[in-house]
């Protein structure tokens, strides 16, 4: 049976009388790497909020590991603790002039011993590759290593789900690469990772399981082939298809795939689709 | 801004920031009680001496600093030192203006260098703290010796937020300019306008998403961090004691 972490029930939220959230309704899978695709203002910044407990729905409701989430002090700390949001602009995240202190923020109000915040920022530190930058001033860092020390200062918490929204935006290929590999790296060792974004590629290529929102609503949920095999639903929020699939449905179409291999959900098993092809025709001749 | 450069960037970052602080605070204090123009020169000289050799401070960059506080300095001494003078013959100075003696006496310009010296003595101590010790160092001094933490939780965010504020006011000036949002007085005056009123409304949303970001993590309603472990030297506070005690010594003798 599948394990779910986060779900949400018929989630209601207003800002004033708009809905921003319309009756969302999403099971968020333990372990896995979840996408939540769809344009600006969609909504996913919202639901987002709803997940650590930051926003209260007006109706509806959300569960954590499959108990209802509660909104008085020691709850909300507990599901803090257990599920960390790394912001989109670091510098409204970093409220610290030291990079230590930035890190140790989140340990200290889980009321850890000293030592033991001690170990906590060293891990995260080393993680994120900024032990280098302990004794700097936040303000000296570049944009880059802003955005690490903030993902530093929630791996610091030891979340059991990471939710980032729009991680790589900003980023140069190299860094974006980087925090992709290392979000992948904590994935292997059992966090849940949620994610926005706007790169069809890369959700394409990365992702277990994708949500598609629009004006609040959860358009279609389901595997990145299932998702970008839907044309509909990719018209309607103006999503474009990832590269690899345009690709590959094109030398397919011509008949130049080996049609027995999976979907390839990167270049090189795209490669691979068509050296197995060629090689199959060659040996025919 | 190279001053706070500096305070993260200097040879003395080490130091434990009591001992700083401490010498910083009492000669300071010393400068202003003793009120004497050998104490003032003392600790002008000893405080320039320290943040070059010592400090790794640029000796053309500390020259300008001081430079900053002497025109200010002077315009407000020039105030004490002139005054309206009866007896013309003890005058060093003087002249007639609209009828009115106005110059210097011997006693005017000795009080008006001893305040010009004591002025400038407290700006090279406060100038020792600023450019040997972080801010968060600061803070955490301020907090072991019991500050409201309501007070010191402020001055660490509206710290951190100056440079927030730096960056989006420069980003704003900018893209004004590149649209010539500067050309001329009557455009520059508008520009003004709108950089300032859009300052607030983006301070005031920043404002908010921290608090989001800070509640995400736990907050309380506490600023609770790490704060840096140093080592108090022994060898350094009797020193300061030394210096601070000869201080007043040289002032009570005179």
């Amino acid at each position: 049976m599948t394990e779910y972490i986060l779900e949400t029930k018929d989630l209601i939220f207003k800002y004033t009388n708009d809905r921003v959230l319309n009756e969302i309704s999403v099971k968020i899978e333990k372990g896995k790497k979840t996408v939540f695709l769809g344009e600006n203002g969609a909504g996913k910044s919202t639901l987002f909020l709803h997940f650590n407990g930051i926003l209260k729905p007006n109706k509806g409701k959300v569960f954590f590991k499959g108990e209802e989430v509660k909104y008085d002090q020691t709850s909300l700390m507990k599901l803090r603790k257990s599920v960390g949001i790394v912001f989109q602009d670091p510098d409204t995240q970093l409220f610290s002039a030291s990079v230590t202190q930035e890190v140790s923020f989140g340990p200290m109000n889980l009321g850890f011993p000293k030592e033991k915040v001690e170990e906590y920022v060293e891990y995260a530190l080393g993680a994120t590759g900024t032990s280098f930058l302990r004794d700097k001033p936040t303000h000296f860092l570049s944009y880059g290593q802003k955005k690490r020390v903030t993902i530093a200062s929630i791996i610091a918490m030891e979340p059991e789900v990471i939710i980032f929204d729009e991680p790589t935006n900003y980023l140069d290929p190299k860094h974006k690469i980087q925090i992709m590999d290392f979000l992948t790296e904590l994935n292997k060792n059992g966090t849940t990772i949620i994610l926005s974004t706007h790169d069809v590629d890369r959700a394409y290529s990365w992702a277990d399981n994708i949500f598609v929102m629009k004006n609040g609503n959860i358009l279609k949920e389901g595997s990145p082939e299932e998702i970008f095999a839907d044309s509909k639903v990719l018209n309607s929020t103006n999503l474009t298809s990832p590269m690899i699939l345009d690709i590959y449905e094109e030398l397919k179409s011509k008949g130049y795939i080996d049609l027995q291999k999976p979907f390839p959900r990167n270049k090189t098993e795209l490669f691979e689709c068509i050296a197995d092809n060629a090689y199959a025709v060659r040996s025919k001749l | 801004m190279l001053i706070d450069k500096y305070a993260y960037y200097n040879r003395l970052l080490n130091v434990h920031p009591i001992e700083k602080f401490l010498y910083a605070i009492l000669t300071l204090l010393l400068c202003l009680f003793l009120n004497s123009a050998t104490i003032s020169i003392t600790i002008i000289i000893l405080n320039s001496v320290i943040l070059v050799y010592k400090a790794g401070i640029k000796a053309d960059f500390y020259l300008k600093l001081l430079l900053i506080p002497v025109s200010f300095l002077f315009i407000g001494t020039a105030t004490i030192a002139f005054n309206v003078i009866t007896h013309q013959e003890k005058a060093l100075l003087c002249f007639n203006i609209f009828n009115f003696n106005i110059g210097i006496t011997q006693s005017s310009f000795i009080q008006a260098q001893n305040i010009f010296l004591k002025a400038f003595g407290s700006v090279s101590c406060l100038y020792f703290l600023a450019l040997t010790t972080p801010m968060v160092d600061i803070v955490s001094v301020l907090r072991k010796l019991k500050f409201p933490e309501l007070f010191l939780e402020l001055m660490s965010l509206v710290y951190r937020l100056i440079f927030i504020f730096i960056k989006i006011a420069g980003r704003i000036h900018t893209s004004q300019s590149s649209r010539l949002g500067y050309y001329g007085i009557k455009n520059s005056f508008k520009s003004m306008g709108y950089l300032i009123s859009s300052l607030f409304l983006l301070s005031y949303k920043k404002a908010d998403d921290l608090y989001t970001a800070l509640e995400a993590r736990g907050y309380t309603g506490k600023l609770n961090v790490l704060e840096k472990q140093y080592k108090l030297s022994k060898k350094r506070i009797a020193f300061i004691m030394v210096f601070e005690i000869s201080l007043i010594f040289l002032g009570v003798i005179k």
